[in-house]
Parts: C-alpha cells; structure tokens; sequence
C-alpha cells in the first residue's frame, strides 16, 4: 500500500465546505438542487403570469389543507431527523428517532399518492394544461426526492457514523426545505 | 423547550399562519399582501431549516449570508413575477 501524501491531504480539503456539516459532496448536490428548483419556481411564476385565469382557476382544484398537512407531516419528520442526530452526538439512543421521521417520510408520500389519485379521478392530469403540467413536474420531482431521502436515511441509520448521519439528515432538509417553498406557491399563491 | 423544538413549533405555526392568509378551497385571490405574507412565512421556514435543522449556525456567517441572499432574491422574484402579473399577461394577451 502506498503512504499517504501530501496531494493526498490537499484532496479532502474541501475549503469552506468543509465547514458544513456531513459530507462535502452532499452539500454540493444540494447546492444544485437548490438552483434547479429555484429556477422551476420562477418558471411556474411566469408561466402563471403569461396565463393566470388558467393558473387561478386550475389551483383551486388542488387541496390545500392536505398540501399544509403534509408541510407539518415533512416538518415533524425534519425535527425527528435534527433530533436523531443530536442525539447521536451525545450519544444517547438515536434509531427510534430516525426511524419514526423515516415513518413520517412514508406518511408524506402516503397521502401525495392519495392527493395524485383524487386528481386523476377528476381527471387532472399533465396533459390538462401548463399549471396541471407544472404540478406534476414540480411534486412529483419532489417526491421521487422524498423517495431517494427515505433510502439515504435507511443507509445511515444503518451505517450510523456520525458524519453519515449529518450527510443524510443534510439531504432529507433540502428535502424539507424546498417543500415548504413549493407548497405556498403551488397551493396557495393566486 | 429544546432550540430543535422550538424550531418545530415555529415551522408548525408558520404553516397555519400560511394556510389562513392562503385560504385554501376560496375562489378569489388571495391578494399581492396575502401572497407577501404566505411568501414570506415561507421564506422565515426555510431558514429556521438552514440555521437549525442543517446547522447552519456551526458552519460559520459566510454560509448563512449566501442561503439567506438565494432566498431572499428568489422570494423577492417570484413575489415581483406576482405584482407584474396583470401587466404581463396584458401584454401577452
């Protein structure tokens, strides 16, 4: 095996990521997912601006009580993971808190599955119009990322190292984070 | 109440403050002041999320200043998207 050298130690000098908590990498995926959903908000704000009796009337079709809901279902799940890794710190019993916003995960994707299946009985789908088009893009991206969030939390509750656990939770907040942006704008802005 | 705690409390607050000034199932508009709100109510979740969820707070003021910039401009376009709105729209009409 070859010692380790200099340009060895350089390469996992990630400069001011490193100060971030968990991996580098993670933060860097996250910085990019920020940018790709921040730039289909502002599209769905023109869109609706090109068209808005369309948007307006296409919205109230949606359900926003259960899109709150599920902003306090994500929520809660975010605390449990901040708490899981809180706990991991001090090191007292973290699995129970992981498992349950793991729980609150699936509780999410629950009631989306609920929320997609009412618009298609109504006959709502991607190809109604733009806003139904955005909808689906929008949330369903969303969620395939709720879905990725639940495999990662598995994996680190698993592998349970301290900076695997802040890696996950730092994912499964983006998660958290870009939800509570997309609701408002989706659900509630006419 | 632990900070983690209290962070929930407030994202769960802000979520109901949310859903009166959105007044999800009415057909009218919520208005450009009921979108500031609900806009802003948004903005404030996500960064008690950055700061005490991802911990933010531990990574130094450089990290915090960049997230609180990128939300505040993209808040701020939408929310510009939103006042123009009637003169796009008439424009494109």
């Amino acid at each position: 095996m070859l010692p380790e050298t200099d340009s060895d130690t350089e390469a996992a000098d990630w400069g001011p990521l490193s100060s971030l908590p968990g991996n580098p990498m993670m933060w860097i995926l996250i910085l990019g997912e920020m940018v790709v959903f921040g730039a289909l908000f502002v599209g769905f704000a023109v869109a609706r601006a090109l068209n808005p009796a369309v948007f307006d009337a296409s919205q109230t079709h949606l359900d926003g009580l259960l899109g709150g809901l599920n902003t306090m279902v994500l929520v809660t799940s975010g605390w449990l993971v901040a708490i899981a890794v809180q706990r991991k710190v001090s090191n007292s019993g973290h699995r129970a808190a992981m498992l349950g916003a793991m729980a609150f995960g699936g509780l999410f994707l629950t009631i989306k599955v609920v929320e997609y299946a009412d618009k298609i009985g109504q006959g709502f789908t991607p190809e109604t119009n733009m806003f139904f088009q955005l909808y689906y893009l929008m949330t369903g991206f969303h969620a395939l990322h709720v879905v990725m969030g639940l495999i990662i939390l598995g994996i680190v509750t698993w592998r349970d190292s301290l900076e695997n656990m802040e890696t996950g939770a730092a994912f499964w907040h983006m998660i958290d984070l870009i939800w509570v942006l997309l609701y408002p704008l989706v659900y509630l802005m006419r | 109440m632990s900070v983690l705690t209290r962070t929930w409390a407030i994202l769960i607050a802000l979520t109901t403050v949310s859903l009166l000034a959105g007044r999800p199932g009415d057909q009218g508009s919520i208005g450009l002041l009921g979108s500031g709100l609900v806009l802003m109510a948004a903005n404030f979740k996500a960064d008690q999320i950055l700061t005490h969820f991802l911990g933010l707070q531990r990574a130094g003021p450089g990290w915090r200043v960049m997230f609180r910039v990128m939300l505040t401009l993209l808040g701020a376009t939408i929310f510009t998207i939103y006042a123009i709105t009637p003169m796009i729209a008439a424009a494109f009409r």
